[in-house]
């Protein structure tokens, strides 16, 4: 990928919604302000996804009595932040249903 | 460690709605940024690098508040449902106590009341109904057993009660017609305190709770002294809660606060019955905050201190619930009112002081034009056409051509004169803050009631065209008074506050006598004789106004002159104690700090700081400052034997000393209500270490003799062992602020070496 290619490619993304998973298994969801040669990227408007405890989830099942239940993330509100590209682990791209701005090429 | 267990489940993320794509685009992003160049940024053009400092860094330690150190978890081991004791639930009500009154200190609640695992419980997930606010959601077992109902009855309405009450002291203090709280910390942290639920429903499962500990047979273990302590804690929580409602006026809950105060007065007692339950309460419950720094320690506060500060508020509203009652209806009343109160000591927290302005105020800018109103009337133009509320009635003609009803021009004058007067609403705000900040927003209001006085001019000038027979030029004249009032309380509170230093205080108090003097003369030549005079035209009936009486101005007289007293008096003492410091300068005996770099000229330049864009009064040169200060030449090096200065100048320091005694005794005999601090009289009547700041006029008195007794001191020295003692026999010592006789005037004592 040549760097005009790349540029065109990820600034798309730009003001869209992204999923960044990391290392220690959290996930962050914020749109997309910036990004460099690290793939450091910095998301604004994030919230923080977390895993529930082995304990909570066994708590869960126990209460619904079903062993295939859904468990909702606990989640908190982190606002700007940045995720230095070293611990990124998966990104995903998020398709909302408002058509806003131009089409993704994912 | 994860548990091998636990069958395959399915994840969601809450917020993506059913049938949005999402793609894994890892590779390809990956590939594109490592083909970008160093230093290139692919960026949002409205996105600029200085937000981007803003960022928080993601698994940086120190930045990060959800970063888990390796073994570290984010989960806490307590169980919010297993069986709790009665004495622990008094532990943990008492545990709560101490974090509120922390709260209520300054501490933000991350720390405090918000790293209780019950509280976190109940109030995340954001509960829809008050019924969903539960220590165990989704729980068909019900509550049975004495364990479970104390748990669930007694415990989960305490915190609801609790949460509910910090909900409405932040409303209570964030809708202050002013707000800028730095004594207090109003963030939530993206916690919902029970906001959208009325107090009401929160009240009935309190009341719930009492009725179910009064109602149950509770088991013979159970001492009597246990259930009154935990019924004791239940009702207080409850009646707090009722007492700030905002629905419910300070002027009727009087009974409630000293109900209170009399409850808490038994809870140190009961106290030792609880046991506390420290696994409870966790600071790793900040990880899960919406908060931008990494735990922090959960404060210290001691139940005793607690109680203290919780006792301590509750005296201080009601005794805003005491003057609310009272209403005022002047506002030079109110004024006094509200200075007694903030100079309260020791000072009243920032729930108190909310309290007491929403007490005391409406919110309404309308209710701050009426008091400024009132404040004009009370202080130039009582009684006087201009201000008949008459004048508000007229209507304006309808074609140009026909003249204006002076009645009406002189009304639309004032109106324009209080659109203008906006820093009439900030001088009032700065009263109710802190001693602190009060000094520093008097210093700013100061200015704006400075310009004010320019525009008066103008104002008073269109009055005089429909009022020709007006002797005084009424809205200058309020506005000089009004500011120079000002100044003299900044001053005053740098005493106060120990702004100054040592050798400092005689300049500082020569300052402090050249405002006052300008303000009696202004009392003296100007007010005074307008208010004689239209007290004769009212009792010769020359002036048609309704409710014009005699008596009126009469009472308005002696207030003038209750101003006069004090303002007469306050310029002899600190006459007189700035020349008591200077003599002791000359005799070194005050302390001056080595100041190899410091300049006297800026110093001074930066003690003057408030006043110097002041126009009338603006403080002199310092040239002229020196002279005034210097009589005898420079301190280190005198002109004259230091036997002649104090020859020369312990008589001026009697008779000003003498003068401001009179003053004061004149001031004490016109009594509170000509004063017109009626509602605040017990600051007036109460010799000795009132608990307030601004002391009765004993107290100021007390100060005039203790400068007597210190010159006499000074003279006894030196008549007995003469001037060239080194070193010398005595020294000056300076009274700290809570062992002098008035906090204002600092009267320093003349002990031996």
């Amino acid at each position: 990928m040549d760097n005009a290619e790349a540029t065109t490619y990820l600034s798309q993304y730009l003001g869209k919604s992204l999923r960044i998973h990391i290392l220690d298994g959290r996930i962050f969801v914020g749109q997309m302000k910036c990004t460099d040669g690290d793939c450091n990227i910095i998301l604004s408007l994030t919230y923080e996804y977390r895993q529930p405890s082995p304990n909570a989830i066994r708590e869960a099942i126990e209460s619904s009595e079903n062993s295939s239940t859904l468990i909702t993330l606990s989640s908190r509100f982190v606002g700007l932040v940045v995720v230095p590209g070293q611990y990124i682990q998966k990104i995903e791209y998020e398709e909302t249903g408002r058509a806003s701005g131009q089409y993704v090429v994912p | 460690m994860p548990d091998e267990r636990v069958p395959t489940i399915n994840l969601r993320l809450p917020v993506t709605k059913d049938g949005n794509k999402v793609w894994d685009i890892t590779e390809k992003f990956t590939r594109a940024a490592a083909a970008l160049e160093t230093g290139q940024l692919i960026k949002d053009e409205y996105f600029t690098l200085f937000e981007s400092v803003g960022a928080l860094e993601i698994m940086d330690p120190k930045m990060d508040s959800g970063f888990l150190r390796l073994g570290e978890t984010l989960e806490d081991e307590y169980d919010v449902s297993r069986d709790l004791l009665p004495d622990e639930v008094i532990g943990i009500m008492d545990q709560f106590l101490s974090y509120e009154m922390a709260w209520h200190e300054g501490y933000p609640l991350s720390q405090t009341l918000l790293t209780s695992l019950y509280i976190e419980r109940l109030l995340w997930p954001s509960p829809k109904t008050l019924d969903d606010a539960r220590f165990i959601r989704f729980d068909g077992r019900g509550a049975s057993g004495l364990a479970q109902s104390l748990l669930h009855t007694v415990l989960r309405a305490f915190c609801l009660g609790l949460v509910k009450s910090c909900d409405l002291v932040i409303q209570r203090i964030v809708t202050r017609e002013y707000f800028e709280e730095e004594d207090f910390c109003t963030m939530t942290y993206h916690r919902d305190l029970l906001s959208g639920f009325p107090e009401e429903e929160v009240d009935t499962v309190l009341a719930q709770a009492l009725q179910w500990l009064s109602d149950s047979t509770l088991p013979e273990s159970l001492s009597d002294d246990m259930i009154s302590a935990i019924r004791v804690r239940l009702d207080f929580r409850k009646k707090f809660l009722e007492a700030i409602t905002p629905s419910k006026p300070a002027s009727s809950t009087q009974d409630l606060w000293a109900a209170m105060i009399d409850q808490l007065k038994h809870f140190n007692e009961s106290h030792s019955l609880g046991k506390p339950v420290p696994e409870a309460f966790s600071h790793r419950i900040q990880r899960r905050l919406a908060s931008t720094v990494p735990p922090r320690p959960i404060v210290d506060f001691t139940f005793e201190e607690a109680i203290e500060k919780l006792i301590l508020t509750c005296s201080h509203c009601q005794e805003t619930s005491r003057l609310a009652k009272c209403q005022v209806e002047s506002s030079q009343n109110l004024l006094a009112i509200t200075r007694v109160f903030g100079s309260r000591k020791p000072h009243p927290l920032a729930f108190a002081r909310a309290y007491f302005c929403s007490g005391m105020f409406c919110v309404e800018r309308n209710e701050y034009e009426n008091l400024l109103r009132k404040d004009v009337e009370e202080i130039v133009l009582r009684d006087d056409p201009i201000m008949d509320p008459v004048n508000w009635s007229i209507e304006a003609p309808q074609s140009s051509g026909v003249p204006k009803d002076p009645r009406l021009a002189m009304s639309q004058v004032i109106d324009d004169f209080c659109y203008r007067a906006s820093c009439y609403l900030e001088f009032w705000s700065a009263l109710c803050q802190n001693r602190c900040r009060m000094r520093r927003m008097l210093s700013h209001t100061i200015r704006a009631f400075d310009d004010l006085q320019a525009e008066c001019e103008v104002f008073d000038e269109d009055l005089r065209q429909v009022a020709p027979e007006m002797q005084i030029s009424p809205l200058s004249l309020w506005s000089y008074h009004q500011k120079l009032r000002q100044m003299e309380w900044v001053t005053q509170l740098g005493f106060e506050q120990d702004v100054y230093l040592p050798d400092e205080l005689g300049g500082m108090y020569w300052w402090l006598a050249r405002l006052s003097e300008i303000r009696s003369r202004l009392l003296e030549q100007m007010i005074l004789p307008a208010i004689k005079h239209r007290r004769n035209a009212i009792a010769q009936n020359k002036i048609k106004i309704k409710h014009a009486k005699v008596e009126q101005m009469s009472d308005m007289q002696s207030f003038i002159e209750t101003l006069l007293h004090e303002a007469h008096g306050t310029s002899a003492l600190a006459d007189s104690l700035s020349v008591l410091y200077i003599v002791l300068a000359y005799h070194e005996l005050i302390p001056a700090p080595p100041r190899p770099y410091g300049e006297a000229a800026l110093r001074y330049e930066l003690r003057m700081k408030p006043f110097l864009r002041i126009g009338t009064p603006s403080p002199p040169d310092y040239e002229g400052f020196c002279a005034d200060m210097q009589p005898c030449g420079m301190y280190d090096n005198p002109a004259q034997h230091p036997s002649i200065i104090l020859a020369e100048l312990g008589p001026r320091i009697e008779s000003w000393m003498q003068e401001a005694k009179a003053a004061f005794t004149a001031l004490k005999k016109l009594g509170p209500s000509a004063a017109k601090a009626t509602g605040v009289e017990h600051a007036w009547n109460k010799a000795g270490f009132a608990p307030y700041a601004i002391k009765d006029v004993s107290n100021v008195l007390l100060s005039c003799i203790a400068v007597g007794v210190t010159l006499a001191g000074l003279r006894g020295t030196f008549a007995k062992s003469g001037y060239d003692m080194d070193p010398k026999p005595v020294q000056a010592i300076l009274p700290e602020v809570d062992k002098r006789y008035h906090d204002a005037w600092v009267v320093p004592k003349i002990v031996s070496r």
